[in-house]
């Protein structure tokens, strides 16, 4: 990973480099911001430019022994640990490390989710465990191989337990010199105060949608209405973004059944919301959710619609032809109501709720908001 | 480029460096061994990033040239061959390697030798020239006292200390600690350095059966150990060792004299009826007379030994724990080893008696445990 592979994030660009450059790298970095926006490839960056043996101003050489070996993440002082689904023989990062590497190596904006479907059933969650704190303190044990520094990249710190957080309590304040670790995480607030008090904090930018739009065009076969278009319902995530434009209507299939969903609890007809039921349970969990955040995602792009204005609107095509007819609904005084429904909808499926039984209750708690609510145009 | 060598000779040299191979590498590359070239001389590379083992042997070949070549696969073939040349043909723009032996061909593909990490060149070592046995001797004195707490991974490793009067090995797991001194080897410069265990137990067991001088070299990163065409390297530990000077108690008004053997059979056999969490042996010393005991409360297990011993002191009694102290005389050769105490809650020292190497100084400690009274 270069940093002129990185889309967008220049601030922190500037920022990493100069730290380097005047040699005030802190010992321990949290890389934080919003979900998909470059965290761990800015990391992997980081560390490429720290081992390079010729830096440019800008970024890494690319020619001398390190670079070829960051090339395939393949430095011996590059270490990493990341969530992993436990079970009785594996209880570390150890046996998925190779593959976590080699997928890494080919995508480093990695979605968490993919991840964990890729190395395990889709119903299991994933997390760093204590027994894989023991290991970070073994792996950073020994001085560095090439005489340099040792770097060590937590990916989804947040996903460390608690009793595994605390382990890494004293590598985190004093490790031995020349260490660097940086833990990468969406969300900071997560990890224990003890943790981040220890470290220095690398708050990296949100994605613009134009910004993402030049980086999709550039990189895939898209045209830019369609590359804006998925920009905007990405919302700063590529890897959301390069998702959508991979399988062009992966939302496509959850705005079908979201629509399905929404006509038939507004026609109260309950025959219809049983059908759209079946088939939304037949998704799986995370699908499930994903299914709702999009809902919720829908329901606030509505608002906006009927508010603000349909250019604020983030909607693709097919959705905006939807929303015309569903926005008029969101001008009302009961739209904590609904939102209720979707969120505490999403609460319960990530503890394991039986999905038909949910979903048709929240159907027949819509229609009922539904009912006593007309459409108003908002004038 | 190509080398002819008997597959007896080669599996020898293969299975030495092997050692160090390991079973979940997080690099590929490290599941091969790097073949090196250069005219008549093929040297040898197997690593885990925390160990390096190089060897050389000598080949029928003209060219130079490198690559690495699968571990596993090259070693299981080797040992289905009986002895026999085999012509090593390799295409090092294709990465083929074609091995010819009497009864046919075989081909495996190979991967390019820059994959391979290479061991930085030492930055400005010191040296010190060691026989074998000085080495696998301090090897074997130290290394069971040495710790498994990942939490203080400095512990994990024999702390060497030298300059120019003496070499220092020490090791400790904070219950125990042994300290090994050799006042016949000397260094040119002080240095301090903490290895790991895995190349020390490698270290061990091919020492074991040399008597070659090793040469030793060490910046502050990595040790690096030559001996009849072997090189072992090895990254050290990085961190401060702990101050063990400073829990070695000065002054030990008790002490007591007694066979090694004896000591350790009656510590063997009553130790069986010790309590099986704490191990703990209660040692009553009074007059010449030494009573070791041990009691299991819960299964109403209970044994007590005596022993004739020449003491100087005031009567006492003390607990400590019997794996300890099996362990550490096991690892003591004299006929007689003296066990220094102060009081029942201070450590206690057990040094040898009358040593053949004068110019060997070992120096045991052990904590005791709490007797409920």
């Amino acid at each position: 990973m270069y940093f002129k592979e990185i889309i967008g994030q220049q601030a922190v660009k500037t920022h990493l480099i100069k730290t380097v450059k005047q040699g005030h790298v802190s010992h321990a970095l949290l890389f934080t911001g919003g979900v998909g926006n470059g965290k761990l490839p800015l990391a992997l960056a980081f560390a490429g430019y720290i081992f390079c043996e010729n830096k440019s101003e800008t970024d890494r050489c690319g020619k001398c022994a390190a670079c070829k070996k960051m090339d395939v993440l393949g430095h011996p002082d590059l270490h990493f640990s990341f969530p992993f689904v436990k079970t009785t023989s594996i209880k570390t990062c150890n046996p998925q490390m190779r593959e976590f590497i080699s997928t890494v190596a080919k995508d480093p904006y990695l979605d968490l989710r993919d991840w964990e479907l890729q190395i395990a059933s889709e119903n299991k969650k994933s997390i760093i465990t204590a027994d894989e704190s023991n290991e970070i303190v073994k792996r950073l044990t020994l001085k560095s191989f090439a005489g340099g520094h040792k770097i060590l990249i937590i990916w989804h710190a947040d996903k460390l337990n608690p009793s595994a957080q605390n382990k890494l309590l004293k590598t985190l304040e004093e490790p031995e010199p020349k260490t660097l670790i940086i833990l990468v995480t969406d969300s900071a607030e997560d990890l224990l105060p003890t943790i981040n008090s220890r470290t220095q904090l690398v708050q990296c930018e949100h994605i613009s949608d134009e910004v993402m739009a030049n980086a999709l065009v550039e990189r895939f076969d898209t045209d830019r209405t369609n590359a804006l278009n998925i920009a905007r319902i990405a919302d700063g995530d590529y890897a959301k973004a390069k998702k959508m434009v991979a399988a062009n209507q992966s939302t496509s299939k959850y705005f079908e059944l979201f629509s399905q969903w929404m006509r038939a609890a507004a026609t109260n007809d309950y025959y219809k919301i049983l059908t759209a039921c079946d088939k939304i349970s037949k998704l799986s969990r995370d699908e499930q959710q994903n299914f709702l955040e999009y809902g919720l995602q829908f329901f606030h792009q509505s608002i906006l619609y009927a508010y603000v204005g349909k250019e604020q609107a983030r909607f693709d095509n097919e959705a905006a032809g939807f929303a015309v007819k569903f926005a008029p609904f969101m001008v009302s005084n009961d739209l904590a109501g609904f939102h209720d429904i979707l969120s505490d909808g999403h609460y319960m499926v990530k503890r394991n709720v039986n999905a038909h039984l949910l979903f048709m209750k929240m159907g027949s708690d819509m229609a009922k908001l539904f009912k006593t609510r007309t459409p108003q145009h908002n004038s | 480029m190509k080398f002819i060598i008997t597959s007896t000779d080669l599996l020898k040299r293969l299975q030495t460096v092997s050692g160090v191979l390991s079973t979940n590498n997080t690099l590929p590359i490290l599941d091969n061994f790097l073949l090196e070239l250069d005219t008549n001389q093929l040297t040898i590379s197997a690593s885990d990033l925390e160990t390096t083992m190089i060897t050389t042997v000598e080949v029928k070949a003209e060219e130079q040239g490198s690559i690495a070549v699968p571990a596993r696969l090259l070693l299981d073939y080797l040992k289905t061959l009986p002895e026999q040349p085999l012509t090593f043909t390799i295409d090092e723009a294709t990465l083929g390697v074609e091995i010819s032996s009497s009864y046919g061909k075989s081909k495996l593909a190979g991967f390019t030798a820059d994959e391979f990490p290479k061991n930085p060149e030492m930055d400005d070592p010191s040296s010190v020239m060691v026989t074998s046995e000085v080495l696998s001797e301090a090897i074997q004195k130290t290394i069971f006292a040495t710790g498994n707490d990942d939490l203080r991974p400095v512990m994990s490793g024999i702390f060497c200390e030298f300059s120019s009067d003496e070499l220092r090995f020490v090791a400790t797991d904070a219950h125990k600690l042994v300290r090994y001194t050799r006042r016949d080897a000397k260094a040119d410069k002080t240095a301090s350095f903490i290895v790991p265990k895995k190349p020390l137990n490698l270290l061990k067991s091919i020492l074991a059966s040399s008597t070659a001088d090793v040469n030793m070299e060490f910046d502050g990163k990595n040790l690096k150990l030559s001996f009849e065409g072997n090189v072992v390297i090895a990254r050290l530990i990085d961190g401060k060792y702990p101050n063990y000077e400073a829990v070695i108690p000065k002054d030990n008004p008790n002490r007591m004299l007694v066979a090694r053997a004896a000591l350790l059979g009656s510590i063997r056999r009553v130790s069986i009826f010790s309590n099986k969490t704490t191990h703990q042996v209660r040692l009553r010393i009074s007059g010449s007379e030494l009573s070791v005991s041990a009691e299991d409360l819960d299964f109403s297990n209970e044994a007590n030994e005596r022993l004739s011993c020449s003491y100087e002191g005031d009567d006492m009694e003390i607990g400590f724990n019997s794996r300890f102290l099996i362990e550490m005389l096991n690892n003591l050769d004299t006929e007689d080893v003296e066990l220094q105490l102060s009081a029942p809650n201070r450590a206690g020292i057990l040094v040898p008696v009358n040593t053949d190497n004068a110019e060997e100084d070992i120096l045991m400690l052990v904590m005791p445990v709490m007797l409920n009274a």
